[in-house]
């Protein structure tokens, strides 16, 4: 511990001070934006409040700077890959490989009911024997989805490094039938990657692929999820993929929202989090260049006189900052005020983050339909969705939205489609993908 | 007869073929058993290094899990701060949940009292009964893994050189307390004290399997790991080959990693194929339920080189055949040239026979005459020599004849009516003179009497062959005794002389063909060999027997000739 000694201490960001200098316009952090739906509540009521919590990434100062990535391509080489599917999945891969350069990390799984590393991790100094490997992929077996997953990790591992971006990117078009195969495995398996800051984007190619283990195994390690119907869009997917990866500014983001003076959390939407009494822990993996990621946690406020003013909760958010190679911290509190005038609870309404708010809760709304939906009740599904509807319509009016209007009309069309047996295995996931995607603010 | 040649000659060739390739069955047959158990040594010992491979798994996670434990005990002042558990488990990749009990089992973490998140409350219900058998936290007998040699690269656990960069800022929290804990009064040495409390429990729940790490510390409290299973079994993989080395360490075989329940859930190497597994083994503790299936192309059960083993034997059966067939038309030829040897000394025989005949008759009439004239002694005595050595060598040509009579089965008995004592007596006359040049004096004791129907010829041929016999290998040996009698329907006759004898040895031998008594007595001695033989055979063409009777001097011989009613 003689770093606290040591001079040097004092010197580095002091240099870095004056390298900043010329940038110093804008600063080199995440900014933590605490906004509450209902600033001012209704007086002698106990009721619910939507608090979002928004992490602002910054824009890397300085051009061409960027984190270095290390990123495992781990590609089902399964039988029903075989054709079109596996040639399109190798060429996405080879330009996607070619985004990068020597700063960068790249490793090549494949599986069948058997996993190959093709190209063990290595360091982009040269591209051409790659390509060359990735080339020479053909597809035929079976799935050992878990498998190759692991051995993806385990290539990941041999330069882990927390300031870097660590990424598995899966594509896979069929059940895994070798290894673990529930969505709760490989979920946990996801959450363990998270923990050592790796995480997994799921790319889910064609109809025959479970979009549960997908998105959760996504999820629980807060990579991103896409559903791709035909494999000539693999490319673009990789490419978003590639420019997301190589886009991140901060990582490994801790929340810890402690709730005050007797307000009560009920639940985290959209995304999972751990509620342990009044405090409430979740993370992030990542947050990018100029990209807001949020959270809207719903409270119970306990009845307060008019003209008070209650702390509802203090946020903590802990991070590693990419750009200054530095773990960092922001810190927040939540304030709300009580009032008896309905005009001035009206007027003090935060509409984006009502908006926000509304938005997660109807996405919650659709993965209810889905659950729903599961279990044969068509109808309950679509009274579900219906209702999510109302909402939406009802609030897009109230705060003259466009997008939440857009998402009504998604409802309304969802509630259409999800009677039919035959298309019901396209549209369930595309409904996971994008519930995922706005769950997650996915960039893509 | 005619088959017995050719039978022996395919006996030759068969049984030495035959037996040939028996053993060359059952060796190769022995050598393929020994070759398969050597396989199934060697698959053995393939499925216990994976075993060791992951036991040593659990063997770092052991020290790892271990040294927290020991960081987490030295955080406890006196009880462990719930926020630093819940952070420890919030952070860990490999920890999926913690639990404190007591010394007397009542669960400490997750608290009791308070409120406690959904994972936390799951844990809470899986673990209940678990907690409720403390007998399941005692450390395992002697236990050969955790007294086993230290593990190689304790530190880096899990070959990442990065995790280690890591580990500060994970731990950074635990460490730096770590290094305060000396100076706390209340905290007991750094190490843990009783490193055998602890161990490794595979549980059951929802048919899914736990794995729990536990660790007591010096205060009797039980830190218990939850791992996170599908890390768990991730790392596990990630210790097992790909296919690429998976091909290079097995060849074409495979190794399949199954659960449990029976579910796949690993396997590597180049061979693609159902079937049941050559050998299937347990893993150890804790993944006691879990075993490793070993799949290769099975022992293929005609790789008996049936080539390789009927072509030798093949070639040697033609061998033997061949040198049979060449030993076979040798021996046929030796026959037939013996054949015609024997064909050529009968008709030779046959042909003397007629001059014989007629020398004897004109010596005969010659004798007559010169009988009734005057003429010299001498004269006499030489027609004497003249009459007995024609009469000898007609016995010999007879003796020839019938031998080859009675090698062809031609021997037929021709019965007339006679009284043999008087035949006896003519015969004895022919003979005296002979005898008497060689010291024998003749007495013949008559016992018959009386004429009797039998082969007059048979019985002339045996005492010729009796007489002459004694003449050659009993000269000067004084009396020779003849007897005759009727016993019963059998006309004996015995004739014993006082000479050398026969030795016991040779009392069977001499009936043999050819066969000629000792050198001492056949010096000097001319002989066929055959005479006693064609007695014999005679004598039992006749119903009789020729034996040689015990006496106490001499040879004493006895004819029996059954005679015809």
């Amino acid at each position: 511990m003689n770093i606290y000694k040591s001079p040097h201490r004092w010197l580095l960001p002091l240099m870095l001070l004056l390298l900043c200098l010329p940038f110093a316009a804008r600063a080199q952090e995440v900014t933590l934006d605490l906004s509450l739906a209902t600033p001012v509540m209704d007086a002698e009521k106990a009721q619910r409040a939507f608090i979002k919590i928004g992490l602002d990434g910054f824009e890397r100062s300085g051009s061409g700077e960027r984190t270095p990535a290390n990123v495992a391509i781990v590609l089902d080489k399964s039988g029903s890959m075989s054709g079109e599917k596996i040639a399109n999945a190798r060429e996405a891969a080879i330009m996607a490989i070619e985004r990068l350069d020597e700063r960068d990390i790249v490793s090549v799984v494949t599986y069948d009911s058997r996993v190959e590393v093709v190209v063990p991790a290595t360091r982009l100094h040269d591209p051409i024997p790659i390509y060359r490997a990735i080339r020479g992929i053909r597809a035929g077996g079976n799935t050992a989805l878990f498998a190759g997953v692991s051995k993806g990790a385990r290539e990941l591992r041999k330069f882990l490094d927390r300031n870097q971006v660590n990424r598995i990117i899966l594509l896979s078009d069929g059940l895994a039938n070798v290894g673990p195969q529930s969505p709760a495995e490989l979920g946990r398996l996801g959450q363990s990657l998270a923990r050592e800051g790796i995480s997994v984007t799921t790319i889910g190619l064609g109809l025959g692929y479970n979009e549960d283990l997908m998105t959760q195994l996504a999820g629980f390690s807060d990579g991103n999820h896409a559903f791709v119907e035909n494999a000539e869009d693999l490319a673009r997917i990789f490419q978003y993929e590639f420019g997301d990866v190589m886009s991140v500014v901060a990582q490994d983001l801790s929340i810890e929202i402690r709730c005050l003076n007797g307000v009560k959390p009920l639940r985290l939407l959209g995304r999972d989090g751990e509620v342990i009494g009044d405090r409430v822990r979740t993370r992030l993996n990542q947050l990018h260049s100029e990209q807001e990621k949020y959270l809207v946690l719903e409270v119970e406020v306990p009845a307060q006189p008019a003209g008070s003013a209650l702390e509802l909760a203090a946020v903590q958010v802990d991070y590693a900052n990419l750009a200054t190679q530095q773990p960092a911290r922001l810190d927040g509190r939540v304030l709300a005020s009580f009032s008896a005038s309905q005009e001035e609870i009206e007027r003090a309404i935060d509409k984006p983050t009502l908006e926000a708010a509304v938005e997660q809760v109807a996405n919650e709304y659709s993965r209810e339909a889905v659950e729903r939906r599961d279990q044969g009740d068509v109808e309950g599904a679509r009274q579900i969705l219906e209702k999510s509807a109302a909402l939406l319509g009802a609030q897009a009016e109230a705060l003259s939205s466009p997008k939440l209007e857009a998402q009504e009309q998604e409802a309304l069309q969802d509630a259409d489609e999800l009677s039919s047996e035959e298309e019901w295995n396209r549209k369930r996931k595309e409904l996971r993908e994008r519930q995922y995607k706005r769950a997650t603010q996915q960039t893509y | 007869m005619k088959y017995r040649a050719p039978l022996l000659l395919t006996l030759l060739v068969l049984v030495p073929v035959l037996l040939l390739g028996m053993l060359g069955y059952r060796l190769q047959q022995q050598e393929q058993q020994l070759v398969g158990l050597q396989l199934q040594k060697l698959i053995e010992q393939q499925l216990v290094s994976v075993d060791q491979l992951l036991q040593g798994h659990f063997q770092q996670l052991e020290r790892l899990l271990r040294q927290r434990a020991a960081e987490l005990h030295r955080l406890a002042d006196p009880a462990y701060p719930s926020d630093r558990l819940r952070q420890f488990v919030k952070d860990s990749a490999y920890v999926r949940q913690l639990f404190l009990l007591d010394e007397s089992g009542e669960r400490l973490f997750p608290p009791p009292a308070g409120p406690l998140s959904r994972a936390e409350q799951h844990l809470v219900d899986r673990l209940q009964p678990l907690w409720r058998s403390p007998e399941l936290f005692q450390p395992a007998g002697p236990d050969p893994e955790t007294a086993a040699a230290p593990v190689l690269a304790g530190n880096d656990y899990l070959a990442s050189g990065q995790l280690s960069r890591r580990a500060p800022q994970e731990l950074a929290a635990d460490r730096s307390s770590a290094f305060e804990a000396p100076a706390l009064p209340g905290a007991p040495a750094a190490e843990p004290a009783a490193p055998r409390a602890s161990g490794w429990i595979a549980w059951y729940v929802d048919a899914g399997l736990m794995h729990i790490y536990w660790w007591r510390d010096p205060q009797g409290r039980t830190l218990g790991f939850v791992l996170n299973e599908a890390r768990l079994l991730s790392d596990l993989i990630n210790r097992l080959p790909d296919s690429g080395e998976g091909s290079g360490q097995l060849g074409n075989a495979e190794i399949r990693l199954l659960n449990g329940r029976g579910d796949l859930l690993y396997v590597w190497g180049a061979f693609r194929g159902d079937g049941a597994a050559l050998r299937s083994q347990g893993l150890s503790h804790p993944l006691g339920s879990w075993h490793l299936e070993y799949h290769a192309p099975g022992l293929q059960g005609e790789t008996l080189d049936w080539f390789g083993m009927v072509v030798p034997l093949l070639l040697l059966a033609a061998g033997l055949a061949g040198l049979g067939y060449m030993l076979y038309r040798e021996h046929g030829r030796e026959l037939r040239l013996a054949q015609q040897r024997v064909n050529f000394v009968n008709q030779v025989s046959h042909e003397l026979k007629t001059p014989l005949t007629n020398l004897r008759l004109y010596t005969e009439m010659l004798q007559d005459r010169l009988a009734t004239e005057e003429v010299d002694s001498g004269v006499q005595r030489y027609l004497e020599v003249l009459t007995g050595e024609s009469q000898r060598l007609s016995r010999l040509i007879d003796n020839v004849l019938s031998f080859a009579r009675v090698q062809r089965r031609q021997l037929h008995i021709r019965t007339e009516t006679g009284n043999p004592d008087e035949q006896i007596e003519r015969i004895l006359q022919t003979f005296a003179p002979l005898l008497l040049q060689r010291g024998i004096d003749l007495s013949f004791d008559a016992g018959i009497g009386r004429p009797l129907r039998y082969d007059p010829g048979v019985l002339e041929q045996i005492l010729n062959n009796l007489l002459g016999n004694c003449e050659k290998y009993a000269p000067d040996s004084g009396l020779l005794k003849l007897r005759s009698w009727l016993d019963g329907s059998a006309l004996c006759v015995e004739v014993q002389d006082r000479g050398p004898g026969i030795d016991a040895g040779e009392r069977q031998r001499i009936f043999e063909p050819f066969y000629r008594s000792s050198n001492r007595l056949t010096d000097g001695v001319a002989g066929t060999g055959i005479g006693l033989g064609l007695a014999r055979e005679l004598a039992r063409v006749h119903g009789g027997d020729l034996t040689l009777e015990p006496c106490e001097r001499g040879a004493c011989f006895l004819v029996r000739l059954e005679i015809q009613a």
